[in-house]
């Protein structure tokens, strides 16, 4: 299982000391739609965990997308 | 003031009915409209080039209307467009002046000195994600042309609530405001992405009628689960911008069908004005991934490599299209701005297509080197360019959702990140590999091999 920070930093190509919790989605043109579309399929392949709808759209920060792993049971 | 243009009667026309809320919850009017198109003729003094730079706010939509129906011609760029583009683009066409929706209409004066042609009343840019200095040009009735053929068709009316998320500097997303505009609706635009909560919420509660998307909206719509578009008034969903896989356009038919929802394809090209197919839902069992039917006025002709019209189902040609809403021309430069006519409403798309017995168009393929990235037009010859002013020696090559750069020297993240800052496109269809470029033994580049160079780079 990879660092949280290492899926954000695949997933939209950015460098993963740039992953910190106050990162935010449109903050950087890096985190789009089209980029959280990315982050989605790679946290769910790489917690093992099938992400619903209503926390898919409300991982709006990194520090959110870590509190909603939480409720699968996920430590990131 | 604003003379012949059809667009200011159509405007004035709606009165204080309300044209464009934006997040924000800010509504204007069409009399606001209006006033703020007579504000900035005064402002202006004289018919002149104005660039206008859009986000998707009530302000901006605003902004664009009040110059369609305005004497002035009207160059619509993304707020988002990176300064040193914007500066080249002003360098290159010399606008009268820019202005800026987000800072309350502030109009910047430009360098001026361009001879526009009467007619001219739009440009749109071929490709917006590049700063492309290639425009197409347009007449306010060519414009006025494809919108009555869209409010036609799409059966429009003054109730609707379309929700605009597409940029409105997009051909595709002002074929939307234009067409809404023409019947008085109501411009429900929205700056949030599918993938957000707040897109959603103001879906529901501004009670949208319609959403119009590109194939990767329909892509992250199924993710999230198609049961998210049952809100109690979205009645229309639209695609075009791109292919949309033919299993995923016909999950959306069966989802449509079975709540009583319109699903609809189409297909257009920005130089069109835009649109020019339909896929009309009674048509679409056994034809998804169709591009359909021309619209009202538009005739289409497919056209064999002998220069004859295909008259056979089944045989590609490339389509030729005949329809009012055609360019005047490209521009190129300032110079171009005084031409005239010059397709007299005939265009070569430059794509590929094959009939059936009843007609329905399928695209088959492509013979240009522009690319879709996640609907976003995206123009290699402008990649190309900006590799070669960074001094590295590459070229852009793929296909819809991949735009790869090979690049011979430099380092591959170095030039990822200063094509991600030199463009607007959604910088996860870019990937920059470094290898060895195939080359002919004259040195000419061979875009045959690329595929294969590609794969050899690692």
């Amino acid at each position: 299982m990879k660092p949280l920070a290492d899926v954000f930093a695949e997933s939209l190509m950015i460098d993963a000391a740039s992953v910190t919790d106050d990162l935010a989605y449109q903050s950087i043109k890096e985190w789009d739609s089209v980029a959280h579309m990315v982050l989605v399929t790679a946290l769910e392949d790489n917690y093992e965990i099938m992400l619903d709808a209503d926390d898919i759209v409300a991982m709006s920060s990194v520090a959110k997308v870590r509190e909603i792993l939480a409720k699968y049971d996920v430590t990131a | 003031m604003t003379g012949g243009n059809p667009w200011a009667q159509i405007i004035a026309g709606h009165g204080v009915a309300p044209a464009v809320r934006g997040d924000d919850g800010d509504v204007l009017t069409y009399s606001d409209i209006g006033a703020l198109s007579a504000q900035v003729d005064a402002a202006l003094g004289k018919r002149s080039l104005v660039f206008v730079r859009t986000a998707n706010t009530a302000s901006s939509v605003a902004a664009w209307l009040a110059l369609l129906a305005s004497r002035h011609a009207v160059l619509a760029i993304e707020h988002d467009l990176p300064a040193e583009r914007l500066a080249a683009l002003v360098a290159r066409y010399r606008p009268d002046a820019i202005i800026d929706p987000q800072g309350g209409h502030s109009l910047a004066p430009g360098p001026g000195g361009t001879t526009l042609h009467p007619d001219l009343a739009v440009l749109l840019s071929t490709s917006g994600s590049t700063g492309s200095p290639k425009l197409a040009r347009f007449t306010a009735a060519a414009l006025l042309a494809n919108a009555k053929a869209i409010a036609a068709y799409l059966e429009l009316t003054a109730g609707e609530r379309p929700w605009l998320c597409l940029p409105t500097s997009y051909s595709y997303g002002m074929s939307i405001i234009n067409s809404h505009a023409l019947v008085g609706a109501c411009i429900e635009v929205t700056a949030r992405g599918v993938m957000q909560a707040e897109f959603w919420d103001g879906l529901t509660a501004r009670g949208a009628t319609s959403l119009s998307g590109v194939p990767f909206h329909y892509d992250a719509i199924r993710r999230l689960g198609l049961d998210r578009l049952a809100t109690p008034t979205l009645t229309t969903l639209t695609q075009a911008g791109g292919r949309l896989p033919a299993p995923v356009a016909a999950r959306y038919a069966e989802w449509a069908a079975a709540n009583g929802r319109r699903f609809i394809t189409m297909y257009g090209q920005t130089e069109a004005g835009p649109r020019l197919t339909w896929l009309p839902p009674e048509h679409l069992a056994g034809n998804a991934g169709a591009i359909g039917l021309p619209i009202p006025g538009v005739t289409i002709d497919l056209i064999g490599p002998d220069g004859a019209v295909i008259g056979e189902p089944g045989v590609a040609g490339e389509m030729r299209c005949t329809s009012p809403g055609v360019m005047m021309g490209y521009a190129l430069d300032a110079d171009d701005l005084s031409r005239g006519d010059e397709l007299g409403g005939v265009l070569m798309t430059g794509d590929l297509a094959a009939r059936n017995d009843a007609g329905i168009l399928t695209i088959t393929g492509r013979a240009s080197r522009m690319i879709k990235l996640f609907g976003t037009r995206v123009n290699l010859d402008d990649i190309d360019a900006h590799l070669a002013s960074i001094d590295v020696a590459g070229v852009a090559f793929g296909q819809d959702d991949q735009l790869r750069v090979l690049i011979e020297g430099g380092e591959a993240d170095a030039v990822r990140a200063a094509l991600v800052a030199a463009f607007s496109f959604p910088p996860r269809g870019l990937a920059v590999k470094q290898g060895a470029l195939p080359r002919a033994a004259s040195g000419k580049l061979l875009y045959g091999a690329l595929g294969q160079a590609w794969e050899a780079a690692g």
